[in-house]
């Protein structure tokens, strides 16, 4: 297939281009044609130059064989019309020699005194001396006469000019043409099509224009380099159209993604503060019942039920005992719903002054256990006061109520220095627990002993576990059957945490 | 009807004492209950269990959530140690549980005879009476 498919019309076309004169201000075109021109002027300039110096020597040169061939043409006959005194050829000879090329002055004298002289003397010019000798006999040679002549480079020093001015002014023709033809067919086959690769790609919707670059010939069908860039355009096109619309795809499923997960927690937000609203009131409502059976009771002691025998006193002290086991029930579920609400409050706290209050507040169970507490140093946590003298209070209470009888219980409240991060100990002398039900104890109401034993409803660690979580701290148990327990309370570092 | 009804043996396992108290008067106002042997702790019955392998007994009335070992742990350690002979007793499971995965997972339970509620009430216990005399028969 031709590459020129159409000539008359890409006649035209490049007509159209050359008088548009888009190849002037090309400048990647431009530049390259100024370094062509200007390398061939150098190089040109070069040759011309050694060119004409070669020329100018070989014309001194010639000028310096003129005064030989004189010599040789017509020394003879010089010497012959002198010794004759044939003044009449003499003067023509001079004049002859005169006439010759590059001479300007001759002069002849004679020992008699006489002279011949042409043209005008000059300091430039350069003078050759020829005698002339007659040869009356082999052993008798006479000057007869010397010649002088004066030659004038001038002639070739002009020519060396005329030549030079030749040379500069063909070379800036030259110049002149070859750049803009190279400036043309640059700009025809390189520049603008670079020029529509460039136009075609920083198109705004460059990756949604189905269309191929056109560049003379459908880019595809181009075999050159330009055609190999239209090509590799064509498939990078493709290539970021179909990873655009994936991450667009992307992008959109993970929004909803999102969107679903924010609608989910929201509910599940929703819903753990209407469990825990419920929870809350649903405990605080048996307050009201509870009491009323209280008063019962009492009413049948007043009435005298328990004195009319054993089983009936056995019967109103188990309604007493049970009443009171629900009215603790009722606390602790009460806390526990309060607790888990979703918005503890976050303040720097001395734990220091905490375990005091809660010790404190225990201040009558402890002597009636005929117990001890000993409180060491405690760091300080960033948390919710509330929750965490709960926290305090459970563990220690627990400490001292899971005592065996034969010893008084013995609470110590701690912490570890060596720790990276705050660490509350809280270890007692009581009855231990069996490592297999280290993590059962902090389900909800799961107990390890009966009520007979030791009072409880199994809600105290679970407050404690939900107390920690919010704080986003661990808990841990070392225990030893009959011997004690230590509980290890880690809470995560804070901005205020100093390590000793 | 209530001729040839009779309870000879009954185990209650209950954590709690005053319900122990509660169930063992229940029992005996029904009339048909001979020996009522109460534990606080499952472990307990099995061990009683153990010492007492000539020990005929009728009826367990069984609590489900206890401390320690609770109701369903009792059902598989007893099968585990008891073997042949824990099968052949009528298992009643006494629970204030309202969960109904706890009543599903007594009722498909083979050694489960029957998923009560507490409390327990005279009514009950002549039902329960009933029912080993039926499969005496």
């Amino acid at each position: 297939m031709s590459y020129w498919p159409n000539t008359d019309s890409r006649f035209r076309a490049v007509l159209r281009f050359v008088a548009g004169g888009q190849f002037l201000t090309a400048s990647l075109g431009n530049r390259l044609v100024y370094q062509i021109v200007l390398i061939s002027a150098l190089l040109s300039l070069f040759t011309s130059s050694i060119q004409l110096l070669a020329g100018y020597r070989h014309d001194r040169a010639a000028l310096s064989t003129i005064a030989e061939s004189v010599r040789q043409s017509t020394s003879n006959a010089f010497s012959n019309a002198l010794w004759e005194y044939n003044f009449e050829l003499v003067g023509a000879l001079v004049e002859g020699v005169y006439n010759k090329e590059h001479v300007e002055f001759v002069r002849l004298t004679t020992p008699q005194g006489r002279t011949w002289e042409d043209g005008s003397f000059s300091e430039q010019l350069t003078i050759s001396i020829l005698p002339f000798i007659f040869e009356e006999s082999p052993n008798s040679q006479i000057n007869v006469g010397t010649l002088e002549i004066g030659i004038s480079s001038a002639e070739a020093a002009r020519r060396l000019w005329q030549q030079t001015w030749i040379v500069l002014l063909t070379n800036f023709l030259k110049a002149a043409v070859a750049s803009i033809c190279i400036s043309i067919l640059f700009e025809w086959s390189i520049g603008r099509h670079l020029k529509a690769l460039a136009l075609h790609v920083s198109k705004n919707d460059w990756q949604d224009n189905a269309d191929d670059l056109n560049l003379d010939l459908k880019c595809n069908a181009r075999k050159d380099e330009i055609g190999q860039v239209s090509k590799a355009i064509g498939v990078a096109k493709k290539r970021a159209r179909s990873d655009f619309l994936a991450l667009t795809d992307e992008i959109q499923r993970r929004t909803k993604v999102e969107s679903d997960l924010r609608a989910r927690t929201s509910e599940l937000e929703n819903a753990n503060r209407e469990q825990s609203a419920f929870t809350y009131s649903i405990s605080h409502d048996m307050k009201s019942p509870a009491n009323t059976i209280k008063l019962l009771v009492d009413d049948l002691r007043i009435l005298g039920v328990a004195e009319r025998d054993a089983q009936c006193r056995e019967i109103l002290d188990d309604m007493d005992i049970t009443l009171s086991r629900m009215s603790m029930l009722i606390e602790d579920v009460l806390h526990y719903a309060s607790a888990i609400e979703a918005t503890p409050t976050h303040k720097l706290l001395d734990m220091n002054a905490i375990a005091r209050e809660v010790v404190d507040d225990l201040r009558a169970d402890i002597s009636r256990c005929n117990g001890n507490v000993h409180l060491e140093n405690l760091p300080h946590v960033v948390g919710d006061p509330t929750q965490l003298r709960l926290l305090l209070q459970n563990l220690i209470s627990n400490g001292l109520k899971f005592c065996p009888p034969d010893r008084s219980p013995v609470v110590t409240v701690s912490s570890d220095p060596a720790a990276p991060q705050p660490v509350i100990l809280v270890t007692d002398n009581g009855i231990g627990i069996p490592p297999q039900h280290s993590e059962r104890i902090f389900e909800m109401f799961k107990r390890l002993n009966s009520q007979s034993d030791f009072q409880g409803t199994g809600l105290g660690l679970t407050l404690c576990k939900r107390i920690i979580i919010n704080h986003r701290g661990t808990i841990s148990i070392q225990s030893e059957i009959g011997k004690g327990s230590k509980f290890r309370v880690e809470f995560p570092r804070h901005a205020g945490w100093v390590e000793d | 009807m209530l001729d040839g009804l009779r309870i000879e043996t009954a185990f209650l396992i209950d954590d709690a004492e005053i319900d122990q108290k509660s169930y063992r008067r229940i029992l005996s106002r029904s009339g048909v209950v001979g020996e009522t042997l109460s534990f606080t702790f499952a472990e307990a019955a099995i061990d009683y269990l153990e010492d007492n392998p000539d020990k005929i007994v009728d009826v367990i009335f069984l609590d489900i959530n206890m401390p320690g070992m609770d109701g369903f742990e009792f059902l598989e350690a007893a099968s585990d140690r008891l073997g042949n002979k824990f099968a052949k007793m009528i298992i009643v499971m006494l629970t204030t549980s309202i969960d109904p995965k706890d009543r599903s997972r007594a009722e498909s339970h083979p050694l489960v005879r029957d998923f009560l509620n507490k409390p327990l009430s005279v009514d009950e216990v002549l039902r329960i009476a009933q029912l080993l005399h039926s499969s005496d028969e």
